[in-house]
């Protein structure tokens, strides 16, 4: 496996809570990984600790160490404003900006400095498109985020993080507060763009997992139990902590 | 909700036992009618096929609502696939007895070998109890077990190979034997894949253990 994001012996501590315990974990260039664990484990603070999120809450202290394309991320020299632009977040709850869609999803582009009109529309197409969501906005784009569904916002947000062209996408629990049928569409949409990035999903639905990722990775108690590929650890995990979970048997 | 699941695993557990053990009853009773040429016990393994069909399409149906309504995965999909697989081979063992039974209504004024007839009764013993063990092993999930049982089935070619070259031999010798001869060769081939279909039973249960996809015949 080519790693393109590698994580060694990574701890983050809340105060005194270890609530990651050296995470050694890669992920090869392109394709879907997905995050799955009891809530608690740990998944979603290793995800935020991709893009450097958990800067951002006092009391957490990490050690280890994290690359992204072989550049240490928790390096002094590393600019986290450009960080996020090479790695994308999208959260449970969509968070469009109180703007209309155009401006949403041109923040992060207009903050880079473009202001190349051509560019921008061109760049709010394409990112509507490739979010699967363009054909229901295309004729409102002056219209504010606000006014979409939940699962049409969410669209929004993520069309949001492809419009500055990133790397990689961290979503966590992107779909958990959307119905089935918008969380199909994203899905479907993920499945559409994982060739061109390197997406991990953080999700609570393990068929969701199954469905679309290609690599799995299970977390408990803040420890890497088992990771691999998503057929092998959903039809025959090497452990039984992930059979018993992803089996039911608790969680 | 694992409550359900757990229940209806447990229920197939116990079908496909029945099962197995109605296959091993059909092979003893087979034999039974083509050594005895009794004509009513030969009906009744006839009869009794109908009823191995329907526990495997029972099997199919509900594995299949399990599937779809539970959601399986890892060693619960796998019973659920050895449970799918290897009653379609229960189901073919069953075929097998219905053929055996079958060639001792044609026998039944032939001439015999009593000989060859020995040979195809030790054959028979072993592939019934290879079948009454392989469901043993199923039943207590015991790979080890099943691993055995399948390197026994050289046992049954070798029958094979045996009763082959006695009733060549015999009908070489005397053209009388030659109705005889052949339903023998056709009743030991019937056995041997018996023997065979055990083996595959052997496979998924080395499956459902470990994940792997294995030949061992």
């Amino acid at each position: 496996m080519d790693e393109f994001i590698t994580t060694n012996d990574v701890h983050l501590y809340y105060g005194e809570k270890e609530a990651l315990k050296g995470i050694n974990l890669s992920f090869p260039a392109k394709g879907i990984n997905a995050l799955i664990g009891p809530s608690g484990c740990g998944k979603s603070t290793y995800l935020r600790i991709l893009n450097r999120m958990n800067d951002l809450i006092p009391q957490a202290t990490m050690t280890g160490s994290v690359k992204i394309n072989g550049v240490d991320i928790y390096s002094p020299k590393t600019d986290t404003v450009d960080l996020r632009k090479k790695v994308g977040m999208v959260f449970q709850q969509p968070n469009p900006f109180p703007f209309s869609i155009y401006e949403n999803v041109t923040y992060g582009l207009r903050i880079a400095g473009i202001k190349d009109k051509q560019v921008l529309d061109e760049r709010v197409e394409r990112s509507l498109k490739q979010a699967a969501v363009w054909d229901e906005v295309k004729d409102d784009l002056h219209k504010s985020a606000l006014s979409l569904s939940g699962g049409q916002q969410q669209r929004v947000c993520i069309a949001r993080v492809l419009a500055v062209q990133p790397d990689v996408i961290l979503l966590d629990e992107p779909t958990s507060a959307l119905d089935p049928v918008s969380s199909g569409l994203i899905e479907d949409m993920l499945l559409t763009i994982r060739d061109r990035y390197t997406i991990i999903i953080v999700t609570h639905n393990l068929q969701q997992a199954s469905r679309i990722s290609d690599r799995t990775a299970f977390f408990l108690n803040g420890e890497l139990i088992e990771a691999g590929k998503t057929k092998s650890v959903f039809l025959n995990p090497q452990h039984q902590e992930t059979d018993d979970y992803i089996s039911g048997r608790f969680g | 909700m694992r409550k359900i699941l757990e229940r209806q695993l447990e229920n197939l557990h116990k079908d496909f036992a029945n099962m197995g053990s109605d296959a091993a009853s059909a092979i003893q009773n087979a034999i039974d009618a083509f050594e005895s040429n009794d004509k009513e016990l030969i009906h009744k393994v006839i009869d009794n096929d109908q009823n191995i069909n329907e526990q495997e399409i029972y099997l199919e149906r509900k594995a299949a609502q399990v599937i779809a309504l539970q959601q399986p995965v890892a060693s619960d999909l796998r019973i659920l696939i050895t449970i799918l697989k290897a009653s379609s081979d229960l189901e073919r063992i069953g075929d097998h007895a219905v053929s055996i039974a079958r060639a001792g209504l044609r026998i039944k004024r032939e001439k015999k070998n009593p000989l060859i007839e020995e040979v195809i009764s030790d054959m028979s013993h072993h592939a019934h109890e290879m079948l009454e063990q392989i469901i043993q092993a199923y039943v207590e999930n015991d790979e080890h077990l099943a691993r055995k049982i399948a390197l026994s089935d050289r046992k049954t070619d070798e029958y094979l190979k045996k009763i082959r070259k006695e009733a060549f031999s015999s009908m070489q010798n005397d053209s009388e034997f030659i109705s005889s001869g052949t339903e023998y060769i056709v009743v030991a081939s019937h056995i041997e894949r018996i023997g065979d279909y055990v083996t595959n039973v052997a496979e998924w249960i080395v499956y459902t253990n470990t994940g792997r996809i294995t030949e061992l015949g």
